[in-house]
Formats: C-alpha cells, structure tokens, sequence
C-alpha cells in the first residue's frame, strides 16, 4: 500500500466484471457500514447492472476488518471460498467475514481489497482504462475522484515483481521463477497436465486424460468453480430451460461418456422400463427413426447434468480442481509453461495467507468458453440510464422476475434473435400466454428468410424466417464428409463454408411451429424486421425504435418487455487472460467471414489435433477447445461431441508427439475403460 | 451416422469379417444336409457384399442431397433390406457371373461333401440369414464399434486416412 493509502488507513476496494477488469475504485476512509447495490439514492459502493439488487448488500469496515451481510438481494452474495474448504466458511448473524484475500461475488461481478487487485491489471494491457475511484468518507460523500493515484499505489511490492518478470521476456529463466516465487511467497506446484478453464471442455480433455491412463494427481485444473457444468447449466437455466426440458443435443453425444454409448436415448429407455412406462422404447426408436419418421431425439438437461456429476466423481475432479482466475502463462526455458493463477482465500488464516500461485506443466488445456454475454450496444445504452429497468433482459441472464411479472400483468413483449435460445423463449412465453391471454409476443429478426442456404446438392429448409436443422451445425461437421471437407481447406474455404453451414439456426421442432402457427392466427405473435436502433421509456412503456431492412422508412413500437436473445460473445480478446497470451506470443487467429457481430475476430489459431502451434516450446504442448478454436479445422468446436472430439484428437496428437509418455488408446484399453465406465469404479 | 465413402466401404468389409462371416457359416452349418455345410449362404453373403459395395457408392451420392450429410439408421436398414433383394433375385437369375464357380471352390476347400452346383437359394433360410446380419450389423454400429473403436464415429466409418495432419 502507498504511503497515501496507510498514512489515512484507507480500505480500497475494487470493483471487477466478469472478465477481471477493474470498473471502479473505492476508498473506504471511515469505519461504517457502506450499503452495496445499483440504486443511486441509497448504495455507497454503486454497481449499475442488472445482476445487482438496488440494496444488495451492505459492507462494514471496523479497523483492518471488513465484513459483509447480503440483504436480501435476488442473486446472493458470496465471499468465495477455495475448494478446499468448500462450506468451511463461519457466519453470524448474517455477516460473512470478508479477509483480505478473498474476494466477494456481487452478481456478475466481483468485489476485491485493491493489495489482491495489481497483478490481474498488469496482464490486462494498455488499453484498459483506468477505473474511476471514489472515496468514501464519514459522511459517505464522495470526497474526490482521480486516476491516477491508485496507479501509483501498486508500484511497489511483491506482485510488481512477477509482473516484471513476466512481462520482460518471452521464456523465462525457470531458476529465477523459482526465486521470485520464494521472495513472495508464492507457492509453485509443478504437474504434468494444467487445464485452464474448469468448464465443460476441461472436464472432457481431463476425462479422456483420465481414461487413457493419468493419474489425478498428475492434472490441475484451474476453474472459476469447482462445478465443471456450473456456468453451462447457469445460460441453460437462465434461457428458460428447466431440467426436465430437452436440449439441442444429440443422444450419442454424451459429455460424461467417450464412447457415445449408452446414449441418452438407451439410457432413458432403461428408465422407463424400471418404471414400467408402456412407452419405454419410444428415445430409441426415435433414435432410429430420426430425422426422416421421427423428431430427432434430444437429452434432458436433468440427465444430461446428473451424469457429469457421476463422471466428475468417479475420475476424481474434486480433487483436481483449483477455483481461481488464469492470471498470465508464459513459457520456461525448460521447455515447460507457467501459469500464474490466483485464488480465493480460505477464511480464517489471517491476513498472510498467500492468494497468487504458480503451476508449472509441460502439457497444457485451455478451454475458457464464451467470455461473455452479449449486449447489444443499444440495450448497454438503455441499461446505463435505467439501471433499476428489469423488463430489458439479455436471455442468458438471470430474469424469473420479467416473467413472474408478464404472467401477472399481461403486455406486450420484444423478443429479439431468431436463434435456439430464442426459440426456447418464444415457447416459455407462448406457454404464458395459455395462462394470460393478453400477452402479446413481437418477435424481431433482422431480414425476413424465406429460401435457406445451399451446400453441396441440399438446402437448408425454413420455417417461420429461421433456417433449421437438429443441431448448430450440419452433422456431417462432427466427423463426416463436411469435417474432412474443413480439416483439408485453406482459411479462407473454412471461413466461407462455415458461414453457410452455422449461422444462426434453430431446431425443427412440432410443438414450435404449432405454437408459432397458432401464435399468427390468433394475432398474439407477430413477426418484425429491421434492427433495433434506439430503446427508450415513454409513458411507462418501452419505446422501440426499428430500422427496417432496405431503407424503409422507421417504426416505433411500444412493448411492456424486451428480451434480447442475441446470444454470447465468441472474441477471444474479451478475456483479459487470453488476451494477454495473445499479445505475449503474437498468437495468430482464425479468419471470420459473416456480417455478425464476430466478423473479423475470431478463435485462437490451432493444428487439426488443437495444438496452438506458436505456444510450442521444447517438449511442451498447449492445446485448446472450444468456442476459443472458432473459425479454425473443426466446426463443431462449441459441442459437447466436439469438446469430446478435440480431447481425443489432443490425446492422439500427445501420444503422437511421445512427450507426454502416453500409451496409443487401442481396442482393448478402451473395451477396458468402457467396463470401468459401466460400473462406476475410478478408471 | 454421417459416414464417407471410404468409412461406407471400410466399415463394410468390417462389418463381413465380424458379422457376415460367423452368421454365414451358422446358417450354413445349420441348413448343409448330413453334418456338412451349405454353399448357399456363402453365395448369397458373397453377393450382398458385391451389391453393398456398389449401393454404397450410391447411398454416398443421395446423402449429398441431405442438408445434415448423415445416414439415418433408418436408411442403413433400408439400404440393406434394398441390397439383399437385389442380391436374391441376381443370383436366383443367375446374373452374377463366376459367384457360384469362385464360391464353390473355396467351400470346397472347406468341406469336400459339397459338390452343390445348382444354386436353388431359398427363400425362407435366405430371408432369416438376412435379417440376423441387418440386425447384428444394427447392433454392432450403434454400441459395439463406438466401444471397441472410439475414434471411428469422428471418422465417418473410416478405420484409417480420415485426418490429414498439418
């Protein structure tokens, strides 16, 4: 801390996004309770986003101390442990003690003591802006604001130091990693296999790894939480998808099972029969029949999240994962990577307890996901001038409320994208409308399709202006015709035919087209085109503005809600950590054709088998997966068969390279493994 | 299933090995008279495998007119059922030149008690020999290969020379 800073005993504390970007700064300068929340009027310490409640929780400084007490707000407030001692945590009388190496989850975002703040912003780059601080005093008042103080703050210390040594050469002396981490106390482990991410497409290249043979005590996994399903069951529920409904996902692809069999289908058939359901056959004779005699079938979230618990158990994940944030990772000249990584603080252990951590390991997984959820620029606009509106929502967010409220009042609603998410919505709100027959839906696309593209000799059919097909892409994109097509293009053919083959699609599915049919016929949905250009509130209501294709002249619309089902965000450079490894080791990307909002920004660049080429060093490997490969020899990167597919290609590749010491996967381990599955012993 | 050409015929030649080849020589055993084995089980497998390869080729070219490039279990039964009829009715009219003479040799080899030459295939046997095969080949695309060859469904059938490395 500054001389500033100890000299006033000031508390900073640091308000961080999703991504890890400091948006504001405050100095508490008195003892008192500081109300924490997105109202204007009452919050001291204000984050205007929706994410947070108007009184969302109220922090106290008493000395060197703080603590914290949720007040009711509708997502919770958390001080995150590790996962070590998960639960361990004491409470009382509803205040959580808050030590200064832990940090505190305020909605969607995270609220840290400025000491634990420097090392995330030194790997964030130049064109972060500096965070707008405000000091709180006795009086609450804000008593200044400046940007330039709180730069100079973290000038000294221990953390500048990895900095430094992170950021001055491109391999680093492993000797002196080792030193700076024994001057700062930063505990360095050292594994065979680091997995950056925690998501769904650590967990499968960590499954597979599991399966051909390593042992859990020669894997990390570095997660945001120790639930590797967590944030893709949290967008599946937020869409309004509960667990009984079914995902757009195919019965052989199965996250918690390499082999794709038993399906889901079998599985649920099993189900039934214990049940004695008459039905019984019908998940695999669909299968059979799908899709030209039958819907094509699709899991159940319920079961699809129940069997990734399973597997998580039976390889060990518990103990392999670390929650905590990729902070930077750089080559060593040894020929192995380090990851700088930092982790919550277990309660209790006093104010010397280390957060910041090293895992040094010669073969590495990143898989870190969809960076964020998209918001339209527009909405950002809106939400900045009514930041207490909760009828305009972005469907990947939480928003029971909206609907509670719908179903109560009636109105008309905008819901915006023509996707899956906004197919599922538009059924959610339809069944409302059973309910409320005043509920109107106006649904807003941007060109009105009527023929879909063509690849190859077929079409892609339409109905209701959204081209469908069972899944996000063609099939033949998870290991067919049109997979070996990509895997042998140049850049610009994948680019091309990625664009024709994606795209923005939903599944055919009977219930959504009878709904939609009725919908038009009883004038309680209406299609709209043209794109959102200005949100307003008028009279109570929202003002929509749309500017309709071709330079037709613009409407206004009046909607009591609007639903933004426009999607997640794919570029890479919104992640402060892959933007730092980009930046580091000019990491060259895949090209993105398209008019979307992803045009011209696209995934990391890797081989066939995942390898990102231009991190190899020695004997080391960095491989990735998912959404962060987009555009590159694989499609169907953000599937769970694809995370599977990627998992195994990497392992072959490691096998390939004979680094790793890996034994080829053959016929007979796997008939081995696939037993082990079956009976739920650790493989 | 969304196979390629390659996987259609590498799965196919698989597929005679494990399947075909055991079903055929039960029924053969089965139907051969006195402890000996019938030859036509083997013409009629022979001949499947000879049509399969070409329906193949075909199936290949209308899966290009699907949107998903894929092969529905549905179509793979259909396919087989097609095959098995054209396969029946080519050898009941004696329109596949050098089966029975190529065929007969290599039984021969196996059992000296057949000396068969008159190819009377019926119907019944041919149709139960048939459907064992669809039905185990069903059996053995949907969980055996998945099991055994984990890598074969992100390859279209093909066993090998699906990826290219770069």
């Amino acid at each position: 801390m500054s001389d500033l800073t100890q000299s006033q005993t000031v508390i900073e504390i640091d308000v961080r996004d999703a991504e890890g970007r400091v948006l504001q700064r405050y100095q508490l300068a008195d003892d008192g309770d500081y109300i924490i929340g997105r109202d204007r009027e009452i919050a001291h310490i204000l984050i205007d986003d929706k994410s947070v409640s108007r009184r969302h929780a109220v922090l106290r400084r008493k000395g060197d101390r703080l603590a914290l007490a949720d007040v009711g707000s509708l997502n919770g407030t958390l001080i995150a442990p590790t996962s070590e001692r998960a639960g361990a945590r004491e409470t009382t009388d509803g205040w959580q003690d808050w030590p200064r190496d832990a940090y505190a989850t305020i909605g969607l975002f995270s609220l840290y003591w400025r000491a634990d703040a420097m090392i995330a912003e030194a790997g964030d780059g130049d064109d972060q802006a500096s965070p707008v601080i405000t000091t709180l005093g006795a009086d609450r008042g804000v008593e200044a604001t400046s940007d330039e103080q709180g730069a100079e703050a973290d000038a000294s210390g221990a953390a500048t130091d990895l900095t430094q040594l992170f950021a001055t050469t491109e391999l680093v002396p492993f000797s002196q990693l080792l030193a700076t981490a024994e001057k700062l106390d930063i505990p360095v482990e050292t594994k065979d296999y680091l997995c950056i991410g925690g998501g769904m497409g650590s967990f499968m290249f960590v499954d597979h790894l599991r399966i051909v043979g390593v042992s859990a005590q020669a894997i990390r996994v570095i997660g945001v939480d120790p639930d590797p399903v967590r944030k893709w069951a949290d967008y599946c529920q937020n869409s309004q998808i509960p667990a009984h409904e079914r995902i757009r996902s195919h019965s052989a692809s199965t996250p918690d099972n390499i082999w794709g069999f038993p399906g889901y289908a079998l599985r649920e058939t099993w189900q039934r029969v214990r049940a004695g359901r008459r039905d019984a056959l019908e998940p695999v004779l669909r299968v059979f029949g799908e899709p030209l005699f039958a819907e094509t079938y699709t899991p159940r979230l319920g079961d699809v999240l129940a069997s990734v618990s399973r597997e998580a158990q039976r390889i060990g994940w518990q103990g392999m994962v670390r929650c905590g944030r990729a902070i930077a990772l750089r080559k060593l000249d040894d020929g192995r990577y380090a990851l700088h990584f930092r982790t919550p603080l277990q309660p209790g252990q006093g104010e010397e307890t280390t957060r910041d951590w090293i895992c040094i390991a010669r073969h590495v997984h990143i898989a870190t996901g969809y960076p964020a959820i998209r918001v339209l620029t527009v909405l950002q606009d809106y939400r900045r001038r009514h930041s207490d509106d909760p009828s305009v929502v972005n469907a990947y967010e939480p928003h029971d409320e909206l609907y509670r409220m719908l179903e109560k009042r009636g109105g008309t609603v905008l819901v915006e994208g023509r996707g899956i998410v906004a197919s599922r919505i538009l059924q959610r709100l339809g069944e409302l409308h059973q309910r409320n027959p005043t509920i109107r839906i106006v649904h807003l696309m941007r060109y009105p399709v009527t023929s879909g593209h063509r690849s190859d000799l077929a079409r892609r059919p339409v109905r209701h202006h959204v081209e469908v097909q069972p899944f996000n892409w063609p099939k033949a994109c998870w290991g067919g015709a049109l997979q070996q097509r990509l895997e042998r293009a140049d850049s610009a053919k994948r680019s091309e035919w990625m664009d024709v083959w994606g795209g923005t699609t939903t599944a055919d599915r009977k219930n959504w087209r009878v709904m939609l049919a009725e919908g038009t016929r009883q004038g309680w949905y209406q299609p709209v085109f043209g794109d959102l250009i200005k949100v307003r509130r008028r009279d109570g209501q929202l003002a929509l503005t749309i500017q309709p294709p071709k330079h037709a002249s613009r409407q206004t619309i009046s909607a009591d809600a609007l639903i933004d089902c426009t999607g997640l965000v794919a570029d890479v450079t919104t992640s402060a950590f892959l933007r730092d490894l980009i930046d580091t080791h000019a990491l060259p990307r895949n090209r993105a054709a398209g008019t979307g909002p992803e045009r011209g920004m696209s995934g990391l660049r890797v081989t066939n088998a995942f390898e990102v080429k231009a991190l190899r060093t020695g004997s080391g490997r960095v491989y990735a997966a998912g959404i962060i490969t987009a555009n590159g020899p694989y499609a169907a990167v953000d599937s769970f068969l694809g995370l599977s597919f990627a998992a195994l290609r990497a392992i072959d590749d490691l096998v390939h390279s004979r680094t790793a010491g890996l034994r080829r996967f053959g016929p007979l381990a796997s008939v081995r493994q696939w037993i082990k599955w079956c009976r739920g012993v650790s493989p | 299933m969304t196979p390629t050409l390659l996987g259609r015929w590498q799965t196919r030649l698989v597929l005679f090995l494990v399947i075909v080849s055991p079903v055929t020589l039960v029924a053969s055993w089965l139907l051969g008279k006195s402890g000996g084995l019938s030859a036509e089980p083997f013409g009629l497998a022979a001949a499947m495998l000879l049509t399969g390869l070409v329906f193949e080729a075909i199936a290949q070219q209308l899966q290009r007119f699907r949107w998903d490039q894929d092969w529905p279990f549905a179509l793979f039964v259909g396919q087989a059922v097609c095959e098995f009829w054209v396969a029946f009715v080519a050898i009941r009219l004696d329109f596949v030149p050098g089966l029975e003479a190529c065929d007969l040799a290599r039984i021969d080899r196996v059992s000296r008690q057949i000396a068969c030459v008159d190819y009377a295939l019926p119907i019944g046997p041919a149709m139960v020999q048939a459907a064992v095969i669809i039905a185990l080949s069903l059996v053995f695309v949907t969980g055996v290969a998945p099991v055994l060859f984990p890598r074969w469904r992100y390859r279209g059938g093909q066993f090998s020379g699906f990826h290219r490395r770069d």
